[in-house]
């Protein structure tokens, strides 16, 4: 009786953890199916030609979806965007933790504040201003949108990082004749460096992830991987298991870091995570 | 002020540029167009509080209103309390770890990507959804999920209970971590039933993490876009768009800026009243600890 009562939460578990990977598992069946197959045969019908059909999927993604080119655009949005907004956070929040500077707590509520805004306050004026100057549809463009978006949680985490470091560090410093940048650069920086991995980390999934404000900002070109792999819905030739297949491997690097980085990205939610 | 006293105002001032240009400016900006007519090509006209009174003798924002209360009452509840239930189930367990991990694993997916998926899982004909509601016997349940109006919004926070009990989970787990060894053994000791320990003992030890799961789940429900937009559209005939997706589709398909600003404005004066109680809320427990 004794072990029936242990097996319970374990049963529980394990019916919970299989849902949990339905959706995943569902997917992955139809991307090793073609459209056809699909269509004709039950759904738990086992693939004809799982390698076969999985390469063409693959293929017509990547070739007539032009989701290669998607990829690597937001493969730079995401890489330069984390790193640059990682940087920029870093440096603007030193004087927010030191208590020192006139002004700087107020800065870092501004930027605290603006993390709540919704994307829909001013993604009109946002495409107006774009569409003006020229900067709608490039990679500049999107880039400067992704790292002020990103900015304000970096901040967060940088600067309640930062007043984990004693002030006898900074009076140290001061004592050796470092200047405030030397000091930022030869003791703040270096030690902040896990911060900066968890900034750079959460903020790469947030811009690899990010949907709205691609699809208002560009056409073409520019378009990151999730507005391509929207997209392919409204193909002319639309394929279910095209999109499945396309789905999988654009969510392959998230997972990746999921699985890699779990521990730092549980820090970063604790740490006050935003979602969109 | 000698030179070197300036660097860290400088230093401060480093990522506010980009900030205002970006973010801060727009958001001024669209106060300004909610007041005009302005479709994007030609100027705008002065048109007053007309988009306000419009919104609010507007059926179709009835239909927005009421599907974004559904979105957060829902969203908000059901994710924190499948999140919680599965913390406190796996906590101490052998692979909890694992289990953690695969509940986990949907948050950091893209809204697309989720949505995507869903899709199939609904699909009428192909969808496991409904293949699983016909082995079990349930053929009378059996229907185009995304399909039907009003129940469709219900079949999205499904998928969104998918994605948003990972945060719940790892915010309660934290908070258990937190909770000293010796008072849950002193529970035992006392002879406290699970139940009881839970009720009496842990549950309140936890509030300030619930507390924060709540009011992040309500700000994240109340901007819920990409799931909609890419599994419904809003649709059909608009029966499942939110204030959120409402914004897009008045500013971007129907070209009336100033009627979508308006509606941004809105959902931003909404999320605001939130984000204040919440920073408050959470300024209080940094000072109590």
């Amino acid at each position: 009786m004794l072990s029936m009562q242990k097996a319970v939460p374990y049963i529980a578990l394990v019916i919970i953890s299989a849902v949990w990977l339905l959706p995943f598992i569902s997917t992955i069946w139809m991307s090793l199916k073609t459209n056809a197959e699909l269509a004709s045969y039950p759904f738990w019908n086992p693939p004809l030609d799982p390698i076969k059909s999985f390469t063409t999927n693959i293929l017509d993604a990547w070739t007539t979806q032009r989701m290669t080119d998607y990829f690597s655009n937001s493969l730079i949005y995401a890489t330069t965007g984390s790193v640059i907004a990682a940087l920029l956070a870093s440096i603007g929040a030193l004087p927010m933790s030191r208590g020192k500077t006139r002004g700087a707590e107020l800065v870092f509520y501004l930027l605290l504040f603006v993390t709540f805004f919704p994307f829909q306050i001013y993604i009109i004026p946002l495409l107006d201003m774009f569409v003006h100057t020229g900067l709608h549809n490039t990679f500049i463009g999107m880039e400067m949108v992704y790292i002020a978006i990103t900015i304000p949680f970096v901040v967060f985490v940088m600067r309640n990082y930062y007043t984990t470091i004693p002030d006898d560090l900074e009076d140290a410093a001061k004592i050796d004749g470092l200047s405030y940048f030397g000091m930022y650069r030869k003791i703040f920086l270096p030690l902040s460096l896990p911060a900066i991995a968890v900034g750079v980390i959460f903020q790469w999934i947030w811009i690899w992830n990010e949907f709205l404000i691609g699809l208002v900002l560009t056409h073409t070109t520019a378009r990151p991987v999730q507005v391509g792999l929207y997209n392919i819905q409204g193909a002319l030739t639309y394929s279910f298991s095209t999109q499945a297949t396309a789905a999988l491997v654009a969510a392959i690097p998230v997972v990746m870091m999921f699985l890699i980085f779990q521990r730092f990205i549980t820090r970063g939610i604790l740490a006050g995570a935003v979602k969109g | 002020m000698n030179k070197e006293k300036m660097v860290p105002y400088i230093f401060l001032l480093v990522p506010l540029p980009i900030t205002f240009f970006i973010l801060i400016y727009p958001a001024l900006v669209s106060f300004y167009i909610s007041l005009t007519r302005y479709d994007g090509l030609h100027p705008p006209r002065w048109a007053g509080l007309d988009n306000y009174s419009r919104f609010f003798s507007d059926p179709q924002m009835v239909v927005d209103m009421v599907n974004t209360l559904i979105w957060v009452a829902l969203g908000v509840i059901l994710p924190f309390l499948v999140g919680m239930a599965i913390a406190i189930l796996a906590d101490g367990k052998r692979f909890e770890g694992l289990f953690k991990t695969i509940v986990f694993l949907p948050f950091g997916l893209s809204g697309v990507v989720v949505g995507i998926m869903w899709i199939f899982v609904y699909d009428p004909d192909n969808g496991i959804f409904n293949i699983i509601l016909r082995s079990i016997g349930l053929d009378f349940l059996v229907r185009a999920w995304l399909g039907e109006p009003f129940i469709n919004t219900f079949a999205m926070i499904g998928a969104y209970i998918w994605i948003n009990s990972g945060f719940s989970l790892v915010i309660t787990s934290a908070g258990l971590r937190s909770i000293p060894q010796d008072i849950t053994d002193a529970a035992v000791v006392d002879g406290l039933s699970g139940w009881q320990r839970f009720r009496n003992v842990t549950f309140p030890l936890l509030t300030p993490f619930v507390a924060v799961i709540i009011s992040m789940n309500i700000l994240n429900a109340l901007k819920v876009f990409d799931i909609i937009y890419v599994m419904t559209g809003g649709g059909p005939f608009r029966s499942s768009e939110t204030l959120a997706v409402g914004v897009f589709f008045e500013a971007f398909s129907v070209r009336s800026f100033g009627y979508g600003s308006a509606i941004s404005v809105i959902l931003f004066a909404i999320v605001l009243v939130v984000s204040v109680l919440y920073i408050k809320y959470s300024y209080k427990r940094i000072v109590r600890y």
